[in-house]
């Protein structure tokens, strides 16, 4: 099973392109049992055991690095802790406490789009709106073909 | 010279907070206080908004415990409605909100305070977090996340999201109960079930190696404020809104709720945007109170579930002056996570739970409603009053954190006054001063980002205001 994490605050209008991304992939891969898709306003510990059932995970968060409607990917790999660790954890440690708690970390891979505007309000903007075909393509191709990524 | 130690932020709270401590020339603290450093301003926000927006309006108050403010938020509007909610609808609720103080509770034992029992409040703060305790004990770990998951999955399963749900509306709820989502609920208790007694027999016999925290951490008689079923039991959803001394005996039998400001009398202090609610009756700041899971458990005389009953009846065993430390908070959530699972289970099996009767429809009918829920933190009030047009024209909200205020005030005083020395501060000592308003798990953001990564910062200020000392994390 892959599974696509999209993650962000849909009320603060770009960050939400991650949620937007993995609604929109949602439709896209209705027919494909093989792919599962969650969103979540932020990453919690609970993630962690459909990550470890999972045989390779993409994140897809909002980003605030480079110019608005940048679409950056980079490879996970699982990391230590937080100083202080609350509800809330990065994708690395989702993947350790996927490792510690279920003897499982797949392959994973995140997904950054950067945004233009954060503020309180929905919608995304016209630039961020314009990098959504660039991101579902690479999804799909990413899900539907060619060899999976190395674990980490 | 006097000397001021500021903890900022309070950290594995939900919130945004701050703690000073002032010291004497001899270094011990001779005051404390608790400052809410956020302000959110929710009541000015609903007003003019028609009151069918309410519920997810102010759902969106918390990200951790949105489905209190939607129970609470829907009961105010059954008010204004003035129907009977179907039975089928209130059985919905009690267990969407049961769910809800299931997730909570675990997160605040099991995220943000087990650490402190299982590694030690003096260990290094970069150990001492859900990490350190899955490497050290991984079951105990696995557990908290699966009771916390579990929670999740009623509300999902019940409203078609963890977060947020929209599905409770005024006069009921939106959508009925579907056969094959009540089954899949009922499947995962018996493994709830089991990781919460299998935590409650780890942690009972572990309050031992606390007895220092248990005299010091906000440990004092004070009233206590909550709901309880006709019959003394635990109840979360409706029922009498009771006050008690500290011994149990009753000061107000059922406190009438569109009376409420009669009993309850809300100050406000300049140093924080949190209110301060008191008992009338006793004045300010005498009239403190305390209402969450330990209140409710020295409210009640049964918890009204089998395996909870038993649970309580060995808190009830300890003596009364050792049941009124903050420190049993935690203890007290897992007995009530216990009594949430069991009652889960027997509302799912209720005859009507698939009926399809669950929302009353009408009309505004009345100018003021007052809903009134426990939250996992405590009671929660909404009370609100419209026009003529169903349009919000004021709104008053007394949330849970606020009504222990004052208990949490003093309680910083006297775990700091105990534990601080301001000539050698260590990491142990104001781990400690933070664990004290931990165990009351505050809930004071209520939004969703970023809480956890700030570091705490502890500074010594003398009299002038001057840094002499720093300390952060």
């Amino acid at each position: 099973m892959k599974l696509v994490i999209g993650v962000g605050n849909t009320l603060r209008h770009d960050d939400g392109a991650g949620i937007e991304v993995a609604t929109r992939l949602k439709r896209l891969a209705a027919r494909r049992p093989d792919v599962q898709v969650l969103t979540a306003m932020q990453l919690t510990p609970e993630l962690a055991e459909p990550v470890s059932r999972a045989d390779f995970v993409v994140v897809v968060d909002a980003s605030t690095l480079g110019e608005p409607g940048d679409v950056m990917q980079q490879a996970l790999y699982p990391a230590g802790p937080a100083r202080a660790l609350t509800h809330h954890v990065a994708p690395e440690m989702l993947l350790t406490l996927a490792r510690h708690l279920y003897g499982h970390s797949p392959p994973a891979m995140l997904i950054t789009i950067t945004g233009a505007h954060f503020e309180a309000g929905e919608g995304l903007s016209p630039v961020v709106e314009g990098a959504m075909p660039e991101v579902l393509g690479f999804l799909l191709r990413l899900l539907f073909t060619g060899p999976l990524p190395p674990a980490g | 010279m006097t000397r001021t130690i500021t903890i900022d932020p309070v950290t594995r709270i939900e919130g945004h907070s701050r703690i000073t401590l002032q010291l004497n020339e001899a270094g011990e603290v001779v005051d404390a206080q608790f400052h809410v450093t956020q302000f959110r301003g929710f009541e000015k926000i609903a007003e003019g908004r028609p009151f069918r927006e309410m519920p997810s309006l102010m759902a969106r108050i918390c990200g951790i415990c949105p489905v209190s403010h939607l129970i609470a938020s829907a009961k105010a509007c059954d008010d204004l409605l003035a129907v009977r909610v179907p039975s089928t609808a209130v059985h919905l609720r009690q267990i969407l909100n049961l769910a809800q103080l299931i997730q909570s509770h675990a997160l605040s034992f099991f995220y943000l305070s087990a650490p402190d029992f299982l590694l030690g409040l003096d260990a290094d703060p970069a150990r001492r977090n859900l990490f350190g305790l899955l490497e050290q004990h991984p079951e105990l770990a696995r557990g908290g996340v699966r009771l916390r998951q579990f929670g999740q999955e009623v509300i999902e399963q019940l409203s078609g999201r963890r977060i947020h749900p929209a599905w409770v509306v005024p006069g009921g709820v939106s959508e009925p109960l579907t056969a094959d989502r009540r089954d899949r609920m009922l499947a995962g208790l018996p493994e709830a079930l089991d990781c919460v007694q299998r935590t409650l027999a780890w942690f009972q016999p572990l309050h031992a190696q606390f007895q220092e925290e248990i005299r010091a951490f906000a440990s004092f008689p004070t009233l206590f404020l909550g709901l309880v079923t006709p019959q003394n039991t635990l109840e979360h959803y409706d029922g009498l809104l009771r006050l008690v001394d500290a011994d149990g005996s009753i000061r107000e039998l059922a406190i009438d709720k569109f009376q409420y400001g009669e009993v309850i009398g809300e100050a406000v202090e300049s140093f924080s945007y949190l209110k301060s609610p008191y008992y009338r009756p006793l004045g300010y700041p005498d009239g403190l109170y305390r209402v969450g899971p330990l209140a409710r458990l020295n409210m009640v005389s049964r918890a009204g579930t089998p395996r909870a009953d038993a649970a309580l009846a060995e808190f009830q065993a300890l003596p009364l002056a050792e049941r009124q430390s903050s420190f049993y908070y935690h203890l007290a959530r897992l007995i009530e996570i216990l009594y949430a699972l069991e009652q889960i289970e027997r509302l799912l099996q209720e005859p009507d739970i698939l009926s399809p009767r669950v929302q009353a429809a009408a009309a505004p009918n009345a100018y003021e409603g007052v809903g009134i829920a426990e939250a996992p933190r405590g009671t929660l009030l909404h009370h609100y009053q419209v026009d003529e047009d169903g349009l919000i024209r004021q709104v008053n909200l007394i949330i849970a954190t606020g009504h222990n205020h004052l208990a949490m005030n003093r309680g910083v005083l006297q775990t700091a006054r105990h534990f601080v020395r301001g000539q050698q501060l260590t990491e142990g000592m104001l781990n400690r001063v933070e664990a004290v308003i931990r165990t009351f798990d505050p809930c004071l953001s209520c939004s969703t980002h970023a809480i956890g990564q700030m570091p705490l910062h502890v500074q010594l200020l003398d009299a002038a205001g001057r840094v002499v000392d720093e300390v952060q994390r």
